[in-house]
């Protein structure tokens, strides 16, 4: 039986992890491409699951399931694609700021961005200005994804900023927010280059950020 | 510009009831919270009351019941010119979840602020759910018993459970329940189930006590952009107790009420449908402008149920003086001439709300003239 890059991308959307693995094993011992097992069929699907979400139809735990289900094929994927050609779209260096130890939507943003492609670094929650600082001279990251769930802890958002542009790092990296109590204009008010309002949007947000790089 | 404390108050909850459900227009703007942050309790108590707040510093509520510290909550809601004390239960051998700590950088700091472990959880498997103390999980009798001793005469209290919060911050966990939705959706069942029948029956005891004027319950169902499960799993698992609270209330000639964050506005028939429809509310809380703010909550549902709230945290938080005073005469003028409405945070006065800024809230309700 050949290869179904639909069923893939339809079983990863359905968080059916145990038939994508199959599925992705099949596509290897085939020997179909890896950046279309890649593109074609995992990052397609958590791309429909993100137009899913953002349109109301899926929500938290089906987000979290797909991922799932993703994330168990790249496990397999990921040895063999170190040896190929094939790149990230970009690395992210992302965390909850000081403060604030809200995980759930920047885990939701990172899992998002790991399936579009990007490569993910998750500092975690409470945040340094320094520990962004010093992961994205580590990583060479060129984008910077900041959450915060408060009023009282957004506020250090715009000192992330500040000590990145002290770092002479500014103009290496575009830098978004997102988080409850935050809005574009708050974005613009602290310098910031992008804001997302949720995960999905986070991606969309990303992409067109990196275009501009 | 009239004073931050009342000097003599005139509690009325009967007629706050009757404006919220519409039988009269009112002739004050009611007022209504349903939490002030021990910080800012204390710093009102000892600055304006000149008596040593009940609690140590950093302790946000009594750990067993403790007449001084209900007394002292109950004048001040009661000076501050609020028509009810919102109280919330003592629970007995719940089981807590993992908190982790990082530094509250609010202006009233506490110090370290306390944090829900997202990826904790206190029932993982079936297993867990039997060995669950759930038998030995009681909310302390004492509290109602003391409130009714101590609320002066035309105030009440009301009386505040969790649900679904309780189960995604503590019983299952956030990430515990958003795959046990696919991967075990009979425990996911069973926890609400079991979980709802104890709350239910807390509600029981406090709807038969006079000093309790309506169960405020409150249960943060969604995020910015939408519910963080399903509409159709919250009308499976949560909105049938919902409704049952409801009930409950209702047949003993009391309100319920309801405080959610988040965007239940999405779709339609929409989540705040459902709660209107199928639960039968009586009262919604909380709003943030950034998801839709209360006037045009007022346009879209207010000949339905009261709003109850109504002022972004945000703003509250960080707006100046002038800015501040425009914005809740906006929402004032908004939402009062229709009836129904009652000012307060669209959430809590934290502790990172200015005092200030809460008595500017607080001074501007006093004196709008209706």
């Amino acid at each position: 039986m050949s290869f179904d890059l639909e069923k893939l991308k339809r079983s990863v959307i359905d968080g059916n992890a145990s038939e994508a693995l199959d599925l992705t094993r099949q596509a290897l011992e085939e020997r179909v491409p890896l950046e279309l097992i890649l593109n074609g069929g995992l990052i397609a699907a958590m791309s429909e699951v993100g137009k899913q979400f953002e349109a109301g139809m899926f929500y938290i735990p089906e987000m979290l399931i797909a991922a799932r289900a993703m994330q168990a094929c790249m496990d397999v994927l990921k040895p063999l694609l170190s040896v190929t050609d094939t790149r990230p779209l970009a690395t992210v260096v992302i965390g909850t700021v000081k403060g604030d130890m809200h995980d759930i939507g920047k885990n939701l943003v990172r899992m998002m961005l790991a399936g579009a492609g990007f490569d993910v670094v998750d500092l975690g929650t409470d945040v340094t200005p320094e520990k962004f600082v010093q992961a994205i001279h580590e990583h060479r990251a060129k984008l910077v994804g900041l959450s915060a769930l408060l009023t009282t802890t957004m506020i250090s958002m715009g000192g992330i900023i500040k000590a990145i542009e002290q770092a002479g790092l500014r103009d290496q990296v575009k830098i978004m927010v997102g988080g409850a109590p935050i809005t574009e204009d708050y974005a613009r008010k602290i310098g910031a280059d992008g804001y997302a309002s949720d995960a999905s949007r986070a991606v969309t947000v990303a992409k067109s950020l990196i275009i501009a790089l | 510009m009239s004073g931050f404390l009342l000097e003599h108050p005139a509690p009325d909850f009967d007629e706050f009831l009757s404006v919220m459900r519409g039988d009269k227009k009112p002739d004050r703007v009611p007022i209504v919270e349903i939490g002030i942050d021990s910080e800012i309790l204390k710093n009102i108590q000892e600055s304006y009351l000149d008596e040593p707040w009940a609690l140590p510093d950093g302790v946000g509520g009594p750990s067993s019941p403790d007449k001084h510290y209900y007394q002292q909550l109950i004048n001040l809601y009661y000076r501050l010119g609020y028509d009810f004390v919102p109280l919330w239960p003592l629970w007995v051998n719940l089981p807590s979840g993992r908190i982790r700590q990082a530094a509250d950088t609010a202006g009233a700091s506490r110090g370290f602020r306390d944090w829900v472990d997202e990826s904790s959880a206190l029932i993982r498997s079936q297993e867990d759910f039997e060995r669950f103390p759930w038998d030995q999980i009681r909310a302390a009798p004492e509290t109602l018993d003391m409130a009714d001793d101590l609320v002066p005469e035309g105030m009440k209290v009301t009386v505040s459970g969790n649900l679904f919060e309780n189960i995604f911050e503590s019983l299952l966990g956030y990430e515990g329940l958003f795959f046990l939705l696919r991967d075990n959706p009979q425990l996911v069942e069973d926890v609400f189930n079991r979980w709802g029948q104890i709350v239910y029956e807390y509600y029981r005891v406090c709807v038969e006590c006079d000093v309790v004027g309506a169960i405020f319950h409150a249960d943060d169902m969604g995020f910015k952009t939408g519910t963080m499960i399903s509409p159709a799993d919250l009308r499976r698992l949560l909105f049938p107790w919902l409704a049952k609270y409801a009930a409950l209330a209702h047949e003993h000639g009391k309100p319920f009420w309801i405080h959610s964050c988040g965007n239940l506005y999405r779709n339609s028939p929409s989540v705040m449908d459902d709660l209107i429809d199928m639960v039968k509310i009586d009262g919604f809380h909380s709003f943030q402008d950034v998801i839709m703010p209360v006037g045009e909550v007022k346009t879209r549902f207010g000949d339905r149920i009261a709003l109850m709230g109504g002022v972004d945290m945000d703003k509250l938080a960080t707006l100046p003086e002038s800015e501040l005073r425009s914005y809740l005469r906006g929402i004032l003028d908004t939402c009062m001439p229709a009836g129904r409405f009652a000012l307060g945070s669209g959430n809590t006065i934290a502790n990172y709300v200015p005092l200030q800024n809460y008595s500017i809230l607080l001074e501007e309700a006093h004196d709008w003239k209706i």
